[in-house]
C-alpha cells in the first residue's frame, strides 16, 4: 500500500497510508491531480498536535464507506446528539483543541469529522440560557443593557415556539 | 484566519470560528437554543439575524451543490425555508402519526381523492362505477355508496373514465354518455348522479374535472374527449355542453383543463392521416358559446407507417408552458412555451412555439404538475421553481423545473422508485413527491434533495404484490398527510410536525377584520374562514389573499345590487353568474318561464321531499342578517327559491342557462 507524507505547519513529518490520507478530500484531490509523489504534502494551516489527532480519527474511520451526497444528508438528519461512541471519546478534548480540529477538518475537507465537531459544540449550546452560553465559551457580553433589553423583547414572542 | 503565529499568542475561542462553520453548528440546533444563542453576543446576533446566513445552513443540509431549484414552502426567507423543511423532513422521517389501512368496500379502487380540509376520502371503482366516502383518520366508511348509474343505464354502459374532485366527480361511459355527481353539503342521499343530456357518439376516452371548488355557473366544470373526435366542455351543474370542438376521423387522446388560467389543452390523433396534434385553447372564449374560440396548434407530428405510434400520454398546462409526455420510441417529455400576451401573433397554422425535450430512460407512464400555482415573488429562496414530476416504466421518477427555459440543467432530480417495474402513479406538492410503483412499493421523496424520506408500502411477498393504483396527498405542502390505494385497501397517513420547529409568527393584522367593510354581513366566504386557511394566509402573505377577498366582495356587492337579496343562499360566484345572466334577458320572458317552472317544481317538491327539511344548509348563517332576508326578491326568481333543495336549484339554473343560450 502506498504511503503519503504530510508536513505540518511546525515542520513535523507524518507518514500515513494513502487510504487514510484520502479521507481528506483536499489531499485526495491533490493526489489525484499530481499523481504519485514522494515530497511531503505541506499543510501550513495544521499544527502537528492537531494533525496527529486528525490522523488518529482517519485511521479509525478508514474503512467507513465513502458515502455519496444523498446518504450524507441521511446521516446529517439524524439527531445531532447521535455521535458515535468512539468519536465521542475522541472529541472529548479541551475547547481549544476542539476548535482546532474543526478548523483543520474544514480546511482538509473531512466532512464527517467537521460534522462531529460541530455537533459537539451544538450539544454544548443546546438548552442553555444566553448567560450560560457566554460562560461556557468565555464570550464577553458586548451588549449594552439597553440593547440586551431590546433583543429580549424582540424574541419574547418566540418563547412559546 | 488561523495562522500558527496568532495561535501561539492567544488561545483559540469560539469567536475565531468562521461564519460558515458557526452556521453549521447552529444548523444542528433547535429554535429555542437558537434564540438563546442569538442573545449571546453581538456577533452571533447579527449572524443569526441575517437571512443569508440561513442560506448557508440550508445549503449544508439540503442542497450541497449550487442546485437551488426547488419550490419554496415558506414565504420567502431562507430562515423560514430552512426551519420548515427541517420540520417536514423530521415529520416524514420520524414523525409519528396514525397510518390507517382499511377496506373502503368498493372492491378494486382505481381512483382516490382525499379532501383534507373536511377529512373525506373518496374512493372510486372504475369497473362498477361506485364511489365510497370514508374518513381517512378513523377509517370509518360512510354508509351508502354513490353509484354513477341508475336503473336506465344497463351493464353495457360501463364507465370508461372517471375522475374525482373535491366537489365534483365526473364520469364518462363507453356509450359516450357523460355525467357527474356534485358533492353538496346536503344529506348523502341527495348526492345523486346526473347524466347529461348530450353525449359523445363514441366512448369517452379522457376526462378532466375541476378539482377544487365548484366553478361558477356557466363555467367549465368537466372536459371530456371521446373516440368520436369530439372535445366537449360541460357545466357540471346544469349539464349543458358549453363548448365543443370536433375533429373528423380522429380520436382524442387526452384533455386537461386549468381552471385558474382558463386553459384547455387536448391531444388529437387523426387515424386516417396518421398524425398527432396538440391544441390549446385559452382565455374567455372557451366560456362564451357565441365566440368561436381560437385553436392554437402547439405540435403537429406526422407518423410514418413504419413508426410505432407516439401516444401522448398526458398533457398538463401551467404558467405559459405546457408539458406533454411522448411514448416510444422517443420516450421524452416535451415542454412547449407560448406567450398569452402575444395571442394574436399565433395563428393556428404555426405549430411549436418552442420545444424543449427531456429524455427519459423508459417510457413515461405518469405525469403530475405541482398544484400550487403562485405568483413569483421578488425574492424567493431557490429560484422559485415549479415542479413537474414524471415517472417511467423503468421504475424511475424525474423532477423537472417547469420555469427553466432550456433543458440545459436537465432533470432536477432522478429518483429510483422501483427497479424495473413501472411507476404507476405520482403525487406532488412543494415539499414532497410520493411515488407508487407496479411492484407495490410506495415511497415519499424529498423534492429538494431527492432522497427517500419514508416508505409507505412495500410488499415483501411477491405473491401479494399489487400495484399502487392511485395517490392523493394534501396540496398544502406543510401538512404531511395523504392516502394511497393499494388495490383493495386504502392506506392513509398523517404525520405530526415537530412542535418545537413549527413557526408561529406574530399576528399583527387580523385577517378577518382587515379588509371587510363593516356594513357587509359576513356570508358564506367569511363565515367559513377556516383555521387552515388562516394559517396558510399568514404563511403565504396576507396581501394576495386579502386582495382576492376584496375583489370577491366587490363583485358580490355589485351582484346584490342587481338582484336584490333574493338569492342569499348562493355563493358569490353563483350570484355573479346569475347577475350577468339575468341582466341580459328580457324580464317578461323570464318571468313567464320562471312561473311555469315554479309550478312544475312545486309539484315535484311535494312529491319528493317534505318541505320542512329541504331548506338548503348553506342558507343557515345568512338568516342571522335579517336585512337581506326581508329585502324583496326580484320578480324573475321564484319566491320560494329558498325552500327548494339543491336538485331543484340545479334544474332551475339549467333552465335559466338554456334560456340564456337561446
Amino acid at each position: 500500500m502506498s504511503k503519503v507524507k504530510l508536513l505540518s505547519s511546525d515542520n513535523e513529518e507524518f507518514t500515513v497510508d494513502r487510504i487514510v490520507a484520502e479521507k481528506s478530500i483536499l489531499i485526495k484531490n491533490m493526489l489525484e491531480d499530481m499523481g504519485e509523489m514522494n515530497v511531503p504534502i505541506p499543510l501550513p494551516n495544521v499544527s502537528s498536535n492537531v494533525l496527529r489527532k486528525i490522523i488518529e480519527w482517519c485511521e479509525h474511520h478508514k474503512n467507513d464507506l465513502y458515502t455519496g451526497n444523498e446518504d450524507e444528508t441521511e446521516i446529517r438528519l439524524k439527531k445531532s446528539t447521535d455521535i458515535d461512541e468512539w468519536d465521542q471519546k475522541f472529541i472529548s478534548v479541551d475547547q481549544e483543541m476542539l476548535f482546532e480540529i474543526i478548523l483543520a477538518s474544514n480546511y482538509l475537507d473531512i466532512k464527517p469529522l467537521l460534522d462531529t465537531g460541530c455537533k459537539t459544540i451544538a450539544n454544548m449550546i443546546r438548552g442553555k440560557s444566553p448567560e450560560d452560553i457566554r460562560k461556557t465559551f468565555n464570550i464577553p457580553n458586548d451588549f449594552t443593557p439597553e440593547e440586551e433589553e431590546q433583543i429580549r423583547k424582540e424574541n419574547e414572542w418566540a418563547e412559546d415556539r | 484566519m488561523n495562522s500558527p503565529n496568532t495561535h501561539q499568542k492567544r488561545p483559540l475561542t469560539v469567536q475565531d470560528l468562521p461564519h460558515e462553520i458557526l452556521m453549521v453548528i447552529f444548523s444542528f440546533l433547535d429554535v429555542n437554543s437558537l434564540v438563546s444563542a442569538k442573545q449571546c453576543c453581538s456577533a452571533w446576533y447579527s449572524l443569526l439575524s441575517k437571512d443569508v446566513s440561513w442560506r448557508t445552513a440550508f445549503q449544508y443540509h439540503f442542497s450541497g451543490d449550487q442546485n437551488q431549484y426547488f419550490s419554496p414552502v415558506g414565504n420567502g426567507t431562507w430562515r423560514q425555508e430552512y426551519i420548515l423543511r427541517m420540520a417536514l423532513q423530521i415529520a416524514y422521517k420520524r414523525g409519528k402519526g396514525q397510518t390507517m389501512q382499511y377496506d373502503s368496500r368498493v372492491g378494486q379502487m382505481t381512483h382516490i381523492y382525499c379532501d383534507f380540509g373536511s377529512n373525506r376520502l373518496f374512493t372510486g371503482n372504475l369497473m362498477t362505477g361506485c364511489v365510497s366516502i370514508s374518513d381517512p383518520k378513523t377509517g370509518k366508511v360512510e354508509r351508502g355508496l354513490l353509484h354513477c348509474g341508475s336503473g336506465e343505464l344497463s351493464t353495457t354502459h360501463t364507465v370508461s373514465k372517471m375522475m374525482l374532485g373535491r366537489q365534483l366527480m365526473g364520469f364518462g361511459f363507453l356509450n359516450g354518455q357523460v355525467g357527474a355527481i356534485i358533492m353538496t353539503r346536503a344529506v348523502a342521499n341527495q348526492r345523486k348522479f346526473r347524466a347529461f343530456s348530450e353525449k359523445h357518439e363514441d366512448a369517452v376516452s379522457c376526462i378532466d374535472v375541476v378539482r377544487g371548488d365548484l366553478p361558477p355557473l356557466g363555467q367549465i366544470g368537466i372536459v371530456t374527449g371521446g373516440d368520436d373526435g369530439c372535445v366537449r366542455c360541460w357545466d357540471a351543474r346544469t349539464g349543458v355542453c358549453l363548448q365543443s370542438f370536433r375533429f373528423d376521423s380522429s380520436q382524442i387522446v387526452s384533455v386537461n383543463y386549468n381552471s385558474r388560467r382558463r386553459l384547455l389543452m387536448f391531444d388529437v390523433y387523426n387515424y386516417s392521416k396518421g398524425f398527432y396534434a396538440l391544441y390549446i385553447v385559452e382565455g374567455p372564449s372557451i366560456l362564451t358559446p357565441l365566440v368561436k374560440p381560437r385553436l392554437i396548434a402547439l405540435r403537429v407530428c406526422q407518423l410514418n407507417e413504419a413508426d410505432e405510434p407516439l401516444p401522448m400520454l398526458c398533457v398538463d398546462c401551467s404558467n405559459k408552458c405546457a408539458f406533454v409526455t411522448t411514448g416510444a420510441p422517443l420516450n421524452c417529455i416535451e415542454r412547449f412555451s407560448y406567450d398569452t400576451q402575444d395571442e394574436l401573433a399565433i395563428s393556428s397554422s404555426t405549430p411549436l412555439e418552442s420545444r424543449v425535450l427531456y429524455e427519459c430512460q423508459g417510457k413515461p407512464t405518469y405525469m403530475v404538475i405541482d398544484a400550487n400555482e403562485r405568483e413569483p415573488k421578488n425574492f424567493c429562496p431557490g429560484e422559485n421553481a415549479r415542479l413537474v414530476a414524471v415517472g417511467d416504466d423503468a421504475g424511475r421518477a424525474y423532477l423537472i423545473n417547469s420555469q427553466a427555459s432550456s433543458s440545459r440543467r436537465g432533470f432536477l432530480k432522478t429518483m429510483e422508485v422501483s427497479r424495473n417495474t413501472p411507476v404507476t402513479c405520482l403525487a406532488l406538492n412543494n415539499a414532497v413527491l410520493v411515488a407508487g410503483a407496479g411492484s407495490g412499493f410506495c415511497g415519499i421523496f424529498d423534492t429538494v434533495t431527492g432522497t427517500l424520506l419514508r416508505t409507505i408500502a412495500n410488499a415483501r411477498n411477491p405473491a401479494r404484490r399489487e400495484p399502487i393504483l392511485c395517490i392523493s396527498i394534501d396540496s398544502d405542502s406543510l401538512s404531511p398527510k395523504g392516502a394511497i390505494s393499494m388495490g383493495k385497501h386504502v392506506k392513509s397517513w398523517a404525520y405530526t410536525m415537530p412542535k418545537q420547529l413549527v413557526i408561529r409568527r406574530p399576528r399583527t393584522v387580523n385577517p378577518r377584520s382587515a379588509n371587510i367593510p363593516p356594513s357587509l354581513p359576513m356570508q358564506r366566504g367569511g363565515a367559513e374562514y377556516s383555521k387552515n386557511e388562516l394559517e396558510r394566509e399568514i404563511l403565504m402573505g396576507l396581501d394576495q389573499v386579502a386582495q382576492e377577498r376584496r375583489e370577491r366582495l366587490e363583485a358580490k356587492e355589485q351582484a346584490q345590487q342587481l338582484l336584490g337579496a333574493g338569492l342569499v343562499g348562493l355563493s358569490d360566484e353563483e350570484l355573479l353568474a346569475y347577475a350577468t345572466m339575468l341582466s341580459r334577458e328580457e324580464a317578461e320572458r323570464q318571468e313567464l318561464q320562471a312561473q311555469e317552472m315554479q309550478t312544475i317544481l312545486a309539484e315535484e317538491t311535494t312529491a319528493e321531499n317534505a318541505p320542512g327539511n329541504s331548506t338548503q344548509e348553506s342558507s343557515a348563517p345568512i338568516l342571522e342578517t335579517p336585512t337581506s332576508v326581508t329585502a324583496s326578491s326580484p320578480p324573475i326568481v321564484p319566491e320560494n327559491y329558498m325552500d327548494l333543495d339543491e336538485e331543484e336549484q340545479i334544474r332551475l339554473a339549467m333552465q335559466l342557462s338554456l334560456l340564456d343560450m337561446n
